[in-house]
């Protein structure tokens, strides 16, 4: 499913260059649900941005559902982002102005079949906001905005959803909801990797990895 | 462009309509103020070609008058040589050609009914004269090819001679009598109007042009010949032949001045409707100017908008969409924009030209080729200003996504 092989990530800093990753080795499989978890710092993000095709490896090589990641330009990584990924961020991340609903069409506007507005409204049931479809995200709370997200990032229904400290905003108990709704998507056969500092969360996941200073342990 | 890329620009542009509004104004402000300038030009334009086309009939004609034009710095002297031969040969000779009337003419002929008396403009013209000008009559009828051959003794008179001369009653099968000759009333024109400077072109009679040369001005020569075309648009052409014909008719030879002229009423049109002048031309500018303006107001707020969006860039960036669906989503913004300002502005500038035009009686009308032309120009022109900032937003690294809210 997901394949890293020996990733490294070199940044051009300012002088000198600075090595994010260093060598990172992860396997992946189907309808797994892995932490990984660090602290700030750690390589953590970098990592994410690999996974989440949206960079890709100074060396090493990322395999993703059988696609080699390594060689691909901006438009191949896009379309892969939109059919095989589905994200969900730490701040939400929901288009302003713009509705519950039409923040789940979002990423139908850039995949191959025509948006669908059933389609979309099945996946904010999902995350049980069926009847909050009109509402505009100021008009909702942290944790209904979440689970917006999340059912934006099921809308396409991705091989692997890619969680960023997705309770980093919330209350603990909101947290522990949007766990569970993830938990719950992990049941029905959902691949999942969360990113977190938190290894209180990082034990509601199957296993989990530990990134420090740019090496997995 | 999908009509998704469309549904989703024009959404996000009512979503910050205060924003979409500020971008527009500019636009549509030198909108206005093109077409409302235009729209003057235009009118004077018009109400030229109404009065040259009240004092020389249809437009779709071409004039040969006798004596040359001057050339290089002389004058050749008054001539006398068109004939209703030279008439003759263009209609048989000459491509593009409907028909062709000839006249003689009296400029101040005496007319006399029973104790009045004055002069008027007195024509001797073919049968075809009134078709040919477009001229409808009041009543009774022009007169015949019949009674050109047979030197009849009719006349057609102008509206204001038939006011004139016979108030309050009908002419017809009235006498009337023109440089010496008695004639009978045979048709009276409708109104023409007032021609360039206001001139009536009403005060004047036509008789048949035999019945003239022979009975009245006792001349053969022509002092006009009209020409219609058969295809208005090539008259330049056809102008050219005209002559070539009437030199080689007149046995003018190299070197040797035209005795004859042939002109347009086009060409007459254009240069007496120049209204070119410089506060036309300032306002024009100005104008230009706006939409100018308008642009950079477009891409300023653009500008503005891609670093205030960034995020939601980023995120949809992040879900899938490519470098070219941002720059389609933020340009179609911009073209959105500025065509909704451009439409707006011609519906304002349209509306105030027929408030001008029917209320207040202004000279002004809508030219319609310069309006669409300024409508594919504010387009261009938002388009434009809308690209570079787009492309600015396109080229952001969807990894900012991951970056906490702002």
């Amino acid at each position: 499913m997901i394949a890293l092989t020996n990733v490294t990530k070199v940044f051009a800093g300012r002088g000198h260059p600075v090595t994010a990753l260093k060598g990172v080795s992860l396997t992946v499989r189907r309808g797994e649900f892995i932490a990984v978890v660090g602290p700030s710092g750690s390589g953590k993000s970098t990592l994410l941005q690999i996974l989440g095709c949206l960079d890709t490896p100074s060396s090493g090589t990322y395999e993703l559902d059988g696609v080699s990641v390594g060689g691909l330009d901006d438009d191949a990584l896009s379309h892969l982002r939109n059919q095989k990924l589905g994200f969900v961020f730490q701040g939400f991340n929901l288009v302003p102005r713009t509705t519950a609903l039409e923040n789940v069409e979002v990423p139908m506007l850039y995949g191959v079949a025509p948006p669908s507005r059933a389609r979309a409204e099945a996946v904010l049931e999902q995350v049980g906001l069926a009847r909050r479809g009109d509402h505009f995200p100021t008009e909702l709370s942290g944790g209904e905005q979440q689970r917006v997200a999340i059912a934006r990032a099921l809308v396409n229904q991705p091989s692997l959803l890619i969680a960023d400290e997705p309770t980093g905003n919330l209350d603990s108990a909101t947290g522990d909801q949007i766990l569970t709704l993830l938990v719950d998507l992990h049941r029905t056969g959902l691949t999942i990797v969360l990113v977190t500092h938190d290894s209180a969360i990082a034990r509601r996941a199957e296993r989990t990895v530990t990134l420090t200073d740019g090496h997995l342990t | 462009m999908s009509a998704s890329v469309w549904a989703l620009a024009g959404r996000n542009l009512r979503r910050h309509l205060a924003r979409s509004v500020l971008m527009g104004i500019g636009l549509m402000a030198g909108v206005v103020c093109i077409t409302l300038t235009e729209a003057t030009g235009e009118g004077a334009r018009r109400a030229v070609a109404q009065s040259f086309k009240a004092m020389i009939g249809a437009l779709d004609v071409l004039f040969v008058q006798p004596g040359g034009s001057a050339q290089r710095g002389m004058t050749t002297p008054a001539a006398n040589t068109l004939t209703a031969e030279d008439a003759a040969a263009i209609r048989q000779a000459v491509p593009n050609v409907q028909a062709v009337g000839a006249q003689q003419s009296d400029l101040g002929a005496a007319t006399e009914v029973g104790a009045k008396g004055g002069t008027t403009v007195l024509f001797g013209s073919t049968a075809n004269w009134a078709n040919i000008r477009g001229d409808s009559l009041a009543s009774g009828a022009f007169f015949s090819n019949e009674d050109d051959t047979a030197l009849a003794r009719v006349a057609v008179l102008g509206s204001d001679v038939a006011h004139d001369y016979f108030p309050g009653s009908s002419p017809l099968g009235q006498r009337i009598w023109l440089g010496g000759v008695e004639f009978e009333v045979v048709g009276v024109l409708a109104p023409n109007g007032a021609g360039p400077g206001g001139i009536s072109m009403d005060n004047l009679v036509y008789i048949p042009l035999e019945t003239a040369r022979r009975r009245v001005f006792n001349r053969d020569n022509l002092d006009l010949i009209s020409v219609k075309l058969a295809s208005p648009g090539a008259w330049s052409e056809t102008q050219t032949a005209v002559h070539g014909l009437v030199r080689q008719r007149h046995g003018l030879a190299g070197e040797q001045l035209d005795d004859f002229r042939v002109s347009s009423p086009r060409a007459m049109i254009a240069r007496v409707a120049n209204v070119d002048t410089t506060l036309r031309k300032a306002l024009l500018w100005v104008g230009a100017l706006a939409l100018l303006i308008g642009g950079a107001v477009i891409a300023n707020l653009m500008f503005a908008a891609t670093a205030s969006r960034r995020f939601e860039i980023a995120t949809r960036r992040a879900v899938g969409a490519t470098r070219a669906d941002i720059l389609r989503q933020f340009w179609a913004e911009a073209v959105i924009v500025a065509f909704a300002a451009a439409t707006l502005g011609t519906v304002l500038a349209v509306a105030a030209v027929q408030v001008g035009a029917r209320a207040m009686g202004m000279p002004l009308a809508v030219s319609w080729p310069v309006t669409a032309g300024v409508v594919v120009a504010t387009v261009v022109v938002g388009a434009m200003a809308g690209y570079i900032p787009a492309r600015r937003a396109a080229r952001l690294a969807p990894s900012e996504a991951l970056r906490t809210a702002p």
